[in-house]
């Protein structure tokens, strides 16, 4: 039944269809299922993924699932002494107590979370429905009302060979502050594929810090769900070094008054590697601010996408809402897609959008070589400066400062 | 020191500098006047090795050397400084950072030793209050939120810090108030040992107040017209450029 719905599915989606149908054991699932076979794999003649063509990326498939290696290498976040949620090839393991204030557990993946994404905010999202008939368990991870949780919680996302779908859900109670790391990072051919369902209580604070850090032959996709009540925060950093096809998609809704979010991000991308930032941000609720900033460093053929768009309703007054993305192309063959969409329901209200694309400054390049730079170091620095913007206000600077050193090795390295 | 003979410079395929031939001896400060247009930022350009202004035909040589084909970076190793007329903002660049940078990076391609931490700190404050730059100013990215005239101070602080062997000043005193005026003078003046070259780009007589020039040019249509003692700027000054211009 399901299958019928899709139109000539590659050979990896006919798979995939083939393993949901087997998993649609409930009413859930079987919907979830249904809905992914209406669509297939996100591909370019659908406008919101027009320049990250999923299906393709993925039309080759994959060997099957290898065990885990149990050897891992250690995070670069090792340091922060963050509790550790490692998520290997989609299984998720986490040893020891969580701090005090936080509790976590395995849901059932099927049934729909009190923080996904409303309908009118989520669309039908075709890798949602992928993971909601696909996931096997879910983690639950829920912070006690007024909870301040001092270190982060790293939540490390790797995949080997082989297709992998994933939900978190993270329910932030009232007043608590939380500090949480997402990592994406995969060897080799994979497909890894999560959903994080984030519902932030009133007056909660959440940084989500998000490095998606791929294999060249790897294709990511993250699509976090954020919901926030009355006078929360949600602060986000997102560093992305690209992947074979590789998106990061942020979908928010205020759902209370005067809450804020920021929302940084940074591509830098070589190689033949893709990042993809998509945002959406539902202005539902009246005297909400947002502040977005995206900036995209592209060296060789690699390609970078931006999509933005805030959607204010009618009844949203006094949104004050920005966003900006400027992308640097060092090559000629490198390509960057920014689409930057305001849509505007109510008429008390302060919203704007920019955004640039262009080449390193040749006259602050030769400044600075004037001064004695050569032209790498020169370049390095401007660069640097480039993206120095996204880092500049973190509000953790430990944090801050392994992105900047993650961007100086690619600086180095292309890598 | 400098000597520039006979040099064309192109820009976009325009020819600007037709000719130009100066030599400035160590130790001297020469004085480069002209009217709009003349080329007076194309020779300091070139000069400072920027790439799409192309030397069609000619030499220049500092200390001997030929300046032609060498890098921006190398030309400042070897001790030329160029104030820029417009100097850059560049956000996200910390001033500080950057010019230790610099400051290390031309004395690592002379074979020096790196400056310390400390004696730099030490070394900018000192340069800082010479030139009239709060702490606060150096804080900032480089440049950023700088009126004009603290954007000529910061090139003034960058030129006292490095020493170079040879500044050329490019319009230096252009939107600088009396005090800022004898300031660079002073920034000068302290590096008057002999040694060194200046040349002094400049549409005024005033600047020449405060850095007493040995020789004053006049620089028309891309080649030097007429050159003179300090006395010539006094009569640019009465007189104004058209008797050149009409010449050239």
């Amino acid at each position: 039944m399901a299958r019928a719905l899709l139109i000539n599915p590659t050979a990896f989606e006919a798979g995939l269809l083939a393993a949901a149908k087997a998993r649609a054991t409930s009413p859930p699932r079987l919907a979830a299922l249904e809905a992914f076979a209406k669509t297939g794999l996100p591909h370019r003649r659908l406008e919101a993924w027009k320049w990250t063509d999923l299906r393709a990326a993925l039309r080759e498939g994959f060997p099957p699932p290898e065990p885990a290696n149990d050897v891992i290498a250690p995070s670069i976040f090792g340091g922060l002494g963050a509790y550790e949620i490692t998520v290997m090839n989609g299984a998720a393991e986490w040893t020891g107590a969580p701090p005090v204030g936080v509790a976590i557990s395995r849901g059932a993946p099927g049934e729909p979370a009190p923080g996904a994404p409303a309908p009118e905010d989520a669309g039908d999202h075709p890798l949602a429905n992928l993971v909601s008939a696909m996931a096997d368990e879910r983690i639950e991870i829920t912070i006690d009302e007024g909870a301040l949780i001092k270190h982060p919680i790293l939540i490390r996302r790797i995949a080997g060979a082989g297709a992998f779908h994933q939900r978190a859900r993270l329910r932030i109670g009232a007043g608590a502050k939380i500090v949480i790391i997402e990592s994406f990072d995969g060897l080799g051919r994979y497909f890894s594929n999560s959903l994080t369902e984030i519902d932030l209580g009133a007056r909660a604070s959440l940084s989500r810090l998000v490095l998606q850090d791929g294999s060249g032959e790897g294709v990511e996709a993250s699509l976090a769900a954020v919901r926030l009540g009355p006078e929360a925060e949600f602060h986000q950093t997102a560093l992305l070094l690209g992947a074979k096809a590789a998106r990061i998609e942020t979908r928010l809704a205020y759902d209370g008054a005067k809450a804020r979010a920021t929302l940084m991000s940074a591509a830098t991308l070589a190689g033949a590697r893709h990042a993809d930032f998509t945002s959406h941000v539902a202005h539902r609720a009246e005297g909400c601010l947002t502040r977005q900033l995206h900036k995209t460093v592209l060296k060789a053929r690699a390609r970078g996408v931006f999509q933005g768009k805030f959607l204010v309703a009618r009844g949203a007054q006094e949104t004050d809402a920005r966003m900006r993305a400027n992308a640097l192309l060092l090559s000629e063959s490198a390509e960057a897609h920014h689409k930057p969409e305001l849509e505007i329901y109510a008429d008390h209200v302060e919203c704007a959008h920019g955004s640039t694309i262009g080449a390193l400054d040749e006259n602050a390049l030769f400044y600075l070589r004037s001064r004695g730079l050569d032209d790498e170091a020169a370049r390095a620095l401007l660069i640097e400066a480039f993206l120095g913007e996204v880092l500049d206000d973190m509000p953790h600077p430990a944090i801050a400062h392994i992105f900047r050193q993650r961007i100086a090795h690619w600086l180095e390295c292309g890598r | 020191m400098l000597k520039i003979s006979n040099l064309h410079v192109a820009v976009g395929g325009h020819e600007i500098l037709r000719g130009l031939t100066l030599h400035v001896p160590a130790g001297e400060v020469h004085a480069l006047m002209g009217p709009n247009g003349s080329g007076k930022s194309t020779l300091s350009f070139a000069l400072a090795g920027r790439e799409d202004y192309q030397v069609t035909e000619g030499a220049a040589a500092f200390d001997g050397e030929s300046l032609l084909g060498i890098a921006p970076d190398e030309r400042a190793a070897r001790g030329l400084f160029l104030s820029f007329q417009n100097p850059m903002e560049i956000p996200g660049v910390a001033t500080m950072n950057f010019i230790r940078t610099a400051l290390n990076a031309q004395r690592k391609a002379r074979g020096e030793d790196e400056m310390s931490a400390a004696e730099f700190l030490k070394r900018m404050r000192e340069k800082a209050r010479l030139v009239g730059l709060s702490d606060e100013k150096l804080k900032r990215p480089f440049n950023v939120g700088f009126s004009g005239g603290e954007k000529k101070r910061m090139e003034m602080l960058q030129m006292a810090l490095f020493e170079p062997r040879f500044a050329i000043m490019d319009e230096t005193d252009s939107g600088l108030d009396i005090d800022a005026l004898k300031m660079v003078g002073d920034v000068v003046n302290a590096l008057r040992d002999g040694t060194r070259g200046f040349l002094v780009i400049t549409h005024y007589q005033r600047l020449l107040e405060y850095i007493k020039p040995d020789r004053v040019h006049v620089l028309a249509s891309g080649r030097i017209v007429k050159s003179g003692g300090a006395e010539l700027a006094h009569e640019l000054e009465k007189s104004g450029y058209e008797q050149f211009i009409e010449a050239a």
